[in-house]
């Protein structure tokens, strides 16, 4: 794997795009506010050979009539929402932490869940967002470490896996000292670190 | 009628075989990190598009 970190951009030169990757571009491309896609899309883009039933996003618009400029050019592109009926009832699920779901060309999977940040983990997220690029766009993701970190934290086997493929990756490319925060602010236990990034990081 | 037959099910084993294929998985990721870590992102990422592609049946883009 080609990987090039300069600040907060890593580049994954001649990635040969795969349907999920295309789709993921061309839903990115619609926005024009501050978002970060998370979780298990970013282990696949990554190089984890697994499916996903969704692509998490926290977006974070300036103001309401920026997000409905967004739910409005969904249509130009075959994307919709899955799960509210207009543009205020899409707000309203946002505004009150749930989730909004949207899908391309009808089919239900694989969609798009998106998230306001309800939690400072969330907000940091936003704040502290990398970007990956390709030949052909970017994409803006949020801290490995902390992605990693908190797939320790969630600890379901999925998550897990994903936690130690990122690692085992990356590895040369993350912030040991920051990941180690993470670890110690989510309480992980060394045994979890251990078996799953296969070594020991003293927090 | 056809009487099945209900052993007697062991918690401890099955947590035990559990955390087995658990840590079986664990290394086999670790070492398919590996292996795409040697390749080139052209030749990791085509074979991923393979599978990839295969699972998920999206139309092409309408832009």
């Amino acid at each position: 794997m080609e990987i090039e970190r300069k600040g907060k951009t890593i580049y994954l030169k001649n990635k040969e795009l795969n349907a999920l990757d295309k789709l993921v571009l061309d839903f990115v491309s619609l926005i024009k506010f501050d978002y970060v896609i998370i979780s298990g899309y970013v282990a696949i883009l990554f190089g984890r050979s697994r499916t996903t039933e969704d692509v998490d996003l926290f977006i974070n618009p300036r103001n309401k009539q920026e997000l409905f400029d967004f739910f409005d050019s969904l249509k130009t592109k075959d994307f919709s929402i899955m799960n509210a009926e207009n543009n205020e009832d899409a707000y309203e699920l946002l505004r009150e932490g749930s989730s909004l779901r949207i899908i391309f060309h009808g089919n239900i999977f694989p969609n798009f869940e998106l998230k306001f940040p309800k939690e400072t983990l969330g907000e940091l997220a936003l704040i502290n967002k990398i970007k990956v690029a390709f030949d052909h766009g970017i994409i803006n993701t949020s801290e490995l470490e902390s992605q990693i970190a908190y797939k320790l934290f969630l600890g379901s086997d999925k998550d897990l896996d994903d936690a130690a493929h990122l690692y085992r990756v990356l590895k040369e490319y993350l912030n040991p000292e920051e990941l180690k925060y993470y670890i110690k602010a989510m309480k992980i236990k060394k045994s979890v670190v251990r078996e799953s990034l296969g070594e020991d990081l003293e927090t | 009628m056809v009487k099945t037959l209900r052993p007697k099910i062991s918690l401890k084993e099955l947590r035990k075989e559990k955390r087995r294929n658990h840590r079986s998985n664990l290394e086999f990721i670790k070492f398919y990190a590996d292996y795409i870590k040697k390749k080139s992102n052209k030749e990791w990422s085509s074979e991923q598009k393979r599978f990839v592609d295969m699972i998920y049946n999206i139309p092409e883009k309408s832009s």
